[in-house]
């Protein structure tokens, strides 16, 4: 059959233009998320943790079919900076994140980097979430502000319940906390808790980040004889050495680190004596109620890691999914539409099945995810479950 | 009682290192004239590349004691190997420059720490025991292997402490700090004597890193707290002097024992710094200082 040259253009022409624009509406576009987290000193298991989970979330996330928005489909690209848990660099950070990467989305963590960079995604109409553990940047004040993991509001009132029962003898305790926002602002929260619990406050001392000498600082602990020790904001890899030390000095109570999460830490640098301690943001792997996706997940990222998952890096894997689903809901991937429906959107959470937002009560606004407090116990060198509080059953 | 003689063998334990580093620092500054600020990284990569290799050396079969004295050696050949490179390659420029080395050890430390973060990781690392238990010395517990650190660093003062003043290089080293023109009249190669210093400095800090790395957390950035204590006590005893490195190190190590045990480790690092300052505005040349 004989086409004219009209009828072939005619017919050709449109299924190029269908190629080309429609793959140019089938292209993925990339939502950029920066992360402000330390790679480096004691707390680089966090930082590492909550890179890999974060890549581990947004590949995720792109192959069940990406970011849907208006027609259009995104994924998201997690950028890393090492903001050694200081203002300083947590300044550095933020800026090469937010005005040489362009980032609209960002998280860090550690309050001093965190408020360091709120200063910054505030007044740029950045969103950003937040790992630090003070009260101090989160509320009405910052609408834009998010918070990704447990608080010492959620973690210390059920440590002390479980601690209290557990050990009903105990009466006095002595506190340890980095001398940095995050200490002053976990000390100023834990210690009045546990004085509320009748426990007494025998000392609350601060320690510099950095320090590699933790003698003196188990020999004024251990001279004061407490029935408890908490060392609520110390790294694993401090706390460790301190209650190295302790136990060279012959202690005996009850050890508590609130925000213990990484065990690997704790144990490689405080072998047998850390054994005992309690902990309140570390994840047990093990039993029948872990999932085969944490699992399997928690085996990925220890062969890269050398080290669990645990809280901090956990609440890298969430950020993607609460962006995600709050985009698709606000069909927008604009920070302020996306801000302002997060506090209704129910995400899947990588502790499993859904949760939203809380903490009006707390903080003033739903920015808090409600999310379960596990308190664990060291035993032998590995994580034993102890107590499962999970507010959404409640 | 108990707690004075407590709070004393800490101060002594952790004065140790702080001898070792500090030595180092006033030898450069005595001979060469000149502060390294990249003094601390000889530390820390030696402590770094012990603990890496105890781990690697051990799975060979070897003890963890043989492991250690071996990686030990390692880490501080690898530190001296920097070392070479820092003196050839940069600070043989700038032999009693004050200026341009300090503005050339700041960029060399911020480059190292670059480096070392590349190399090493961010990452933590623990060194296993090497020597399990506790010995109780006048009614204190300490670790076996804090006692034998102390132990190590002692003799390695008292073998610095006899060589300058029992061997040629010893005796020359301190003609150069007393007047290096004089000490060239008399024949002393000095630009040849100033690597020697150096490099005995620089043996020094690494010597330091390797003890300290079984009895703490070693870290790509742990060589900053102890450059500032380092520098801290060369101040106070007095720049170019031997015997104020020593005296100023130990008496940090007790600020920070009696201070950490009676305040807190945060008050005691501020005393420390105020303790400084009262002892420059009173005697600006240090306890120990030369006229």
């Amino acid at each position: 059959m004989y086409l004219s040259k009209t009828r072939l253009l005619a017919a050709v022409v449109p299924a190029l233009a269908a190629s080309v624009f429609g793959s140019a509406a089938r292209a993925d576009e990339t939502i950029k998320i920066g992360l402000s987290v330390p790679l480096s000193g004691s707390g680089v298991v966090w930082g590492k943790g909550a890179d890999w989970m974060c890549k581990k979330a947004a590949q995720e996330v792109k192959d069940t079919g990406g970011v849907k928005v208006k027609g259009k489909v995104y994924n998201f690209q997690c950028i890393s900076y090492d903001n050694k848990y200081t203002a300083a660099e947590g300044t550095k950070v933020a800026q090469t994140l937010l005005n040489r990467d362009g980032v609209r989305f960002m998280a860090a963590t550690g309050t001093a980097p965190a408020l360091a960079a709120q200063s910054l995604t505030e007044r740029q109409g950045v969103l950003f979430f937040t790992e630090s553990w003070g009260k101090s940047s989160k509320g009405p004040k910052f609408p834009m502000t998010f918070s990704l993991i447990n608080s010492p509001f959620e973690i210390v009132p059920a440590m002390i319940q479980y601690v209290r029962t557990a050990h009903p003898e105990v009466k006095t305790i002595a506190l340890l906390n980095a001398n940095d926002a995050t200490g002053r602002e976990v000390e100023a929260i834990s210690r009045p808790m546990w004085e509320k619990a009748g426990v007494k406050v025998l000392s609350s001392d601060f320690y510099e980040r950095g320090t590699t000498e933790f003698q003196p600082i188990a020999a004024r602990l251990a001279s004061l004889k407490p029935d408890i020790i908490d060392l609520s904001s110390v790294p694993p890899a401090d706390a460790g050495q301190v209650f190295k030390e302790l136990d060279v000095r012959g202690f005996k109570g009850v050890k508590v680190t609130d925000n213990g999460s990484g065990i690997d830490g704790i144990v490689a640098t405080g072998g047998p004596a850390v054994n005992g301690v309690y902990m309140g943001a570390a994840v047990a792997f093990d039993g029948p109620s872990v999932t085969d996706h944490q699992r399997k997940t928690n085996s990925e990222a220890h062969a890269y890691l050398g080290e669990s998952l645990s809280s901090p890096p956990i609440g890298y894997y969430d950020v993607i999914y609460m962006l995600k689903t709050a985009m698709e809901k606000a069909q927008s991937v604009d920070p302020k539409d996306v801000a302002a429906v997060l506090p209704s959107i129910r995400f899947k959470t990588f502790y499993g099945g859904e949760t939203g937002f809380g903490g009006k009560d707390i903080y003033g606004s739903n920015q808090q995810p409600i999310l379960p407090v596990y308190i664990t116990q060291i035993e032998d060198g590995k994580i034993v479950d102890r107590a499962r509080i999970d507010p959404r059953k409640d | 009682m108990e707690t004075a003689l407590q709070l004393f063998i800490t101060a002594l334990q952790i004065g140790a290192v702080y001898v070792l580093f500090s030595l180092g620092l006033t030898l450069i500054f005595g001979v060469m004239r000149v502060v390294n600020f990249a003094h601390g990284h000889f530390f820390t990569i030696s402590a770094l590349v012990v603990s890496y290799l105890v781990p690697l050396v051990m799975a060979k079969g070897f003890s963890v004691q043989s492991a250690y004295l071996v990686s030990a050696a390692g880490g501080i050949v690898v530190a001296l190997i920097l070392a070479i490179v820092v003196y050839k390659f940069g600070l043989r420029f700038f032999l009693r420059d004050m200026d341009g080395a300090f503005i050339l050890t700041m960029g060399l430390a911020l480059l190292l720490d670059g480096v070392v973060l590349s190399v090493f990781g961010g990452a933590v690392r623990a060194v296993p025991e090497i020597i399990g238990g506790t010995v109780t010395v006048l009614g204190v517990t300490l670790t076996a292997q804090r006692l034998v650190l102390c132990l190590a660093a002692v003799i390695v003062t008292g073998l610095l402490y006899w060589s300058m003043s029992g061997t040629r290089i010893g005796k020359a080293l301190r003609a150069v700090a007393s007047d290096h023109e004089a000490a060239m009249l008399q024949g002393i190669p000095y630009n040849r004597l100033a690597m020697s210093g150096f490099m005995i400095a620089a043996g020094l800090a690494a010597v330091a890193g390797a003890l300290i790395a079984p009895v703490s957390v070693v870290s790509p950035v742990m060589g900053s707290d102890y450059l500032m204590k380092g520098f801290i006590a060369v101040v106070l005893g007095g720049l170019g002097s031997v015997p104020g490195a020593i005296v100023g190190a130990l008496f940090i190590g007790l600020v920070e024992s009696v201070g950490g045990y009676y305040f807190d480790s945060s008050s005691a690092t501020v005393a420390i710094f105020v303790l400084v300052i009262v002892v420059l505005l009173v005697r600006p040349k240090g306890l120990l200082g030369h006229a």
